[in-house]
């Protein structure tokens, strides 16, 4: 059975993967995907984020990851980082997960480069506030 | 009262203050009552633009800020959810 930390670099490799997929959908200027991708990265590094703060029993039962609706608030609870940083991260994913759910079902809103690009720099800023390098660039 | 013993209604009407102060250039915000539930024990609220909004940063950003308003000063778990334009 894996422990929380080895459970948690398994979020932050797939975080950082999804990270890498968001770039090259942007490349591709398939940009509803990057922003879709985008708030998913942000999601999996702040889930491994929690995990290793042992959140885990927070998360709904027979679930290994939390809900999008509590991960902000676990995140700002989080005391393994400073809370400007918390704060900040907490704001991301909010303004993130708003941007995900425009992209992927209203389907009458333009999504530019524009939007994606800024999808892309928030997840980006979520990675750097939670002190998770990304070495994809 | 605890987040998961109001109604959409008191809900609303505890929102309405926040949402009425936030404007994007001549846009308007407003509760879209009827479409508000509770799921996973958060109320998801979804916000009305006057208008489909031409820059979307300022937008989301400003939902953004409603949901930290209002959870922060109100104490209600809430998520803030981007609802259709009052005008197309």
């Amino acid at each position: 059975m894996l422990k929380p930390n080895e459970i948690a670099a398994l979020w932050r490799r797939t975080a950082l993967t999804t990270l890498g997929t968001a770039k090259q959908l942007r490349n591709s200027q398939d940009h509803r995907s990057c922003v879709s991708r985008a708030y998913y990265a942000a999601y999996q590094a702040a889930t491994s984020i929690c995990i290793a703060h042992d959140d885990a029993v927070n998360f709904p039962p027979n679930r290994n990851n939390p809900t999008h609706e509590q991960l902000p608030d676990l995140i700002a609870n989080n005391g393994d980082l400073p809370l400007n940083k918390r704060r900040s991260a907490r704001r991301l994913l909010r303004e993130l997960r708003t941007r995900r759910e425009d992209a992927d079902y209203k389907v009458g809103r333009t999504v530019g480069a524009q939007e994606a690009k800024a999808a892309l720099l928030r997840a980006i800023t979520l990675f750097e506030r939670l002190e998770i390098d990304d070495d994809n660039d | 009262m605890t987040t998961t013993e109001m109604t959409a209604t008191d809900v609303a009407n505890r929102v309405r203050p926040y949402v009425a102060q936030k404007t994007i250039g001549d846009i308007t915000l407003s509760v879209d009552e009827a479409r508000i539930k509770l799921r996973n024990d958060y109320w998801r609220i979804p916000i009305r633009p006057s208008r489909e909004p031409e820059k979307l940063c300022p937008y989301y950003e400003a939902l953004a800020d409603l949901e930290d308003e209002v959870q922060e000063n109100e104490g209600i778990k809430v998520t803030i959810a981007s609802g259709d334009p009052l005008t197309e």
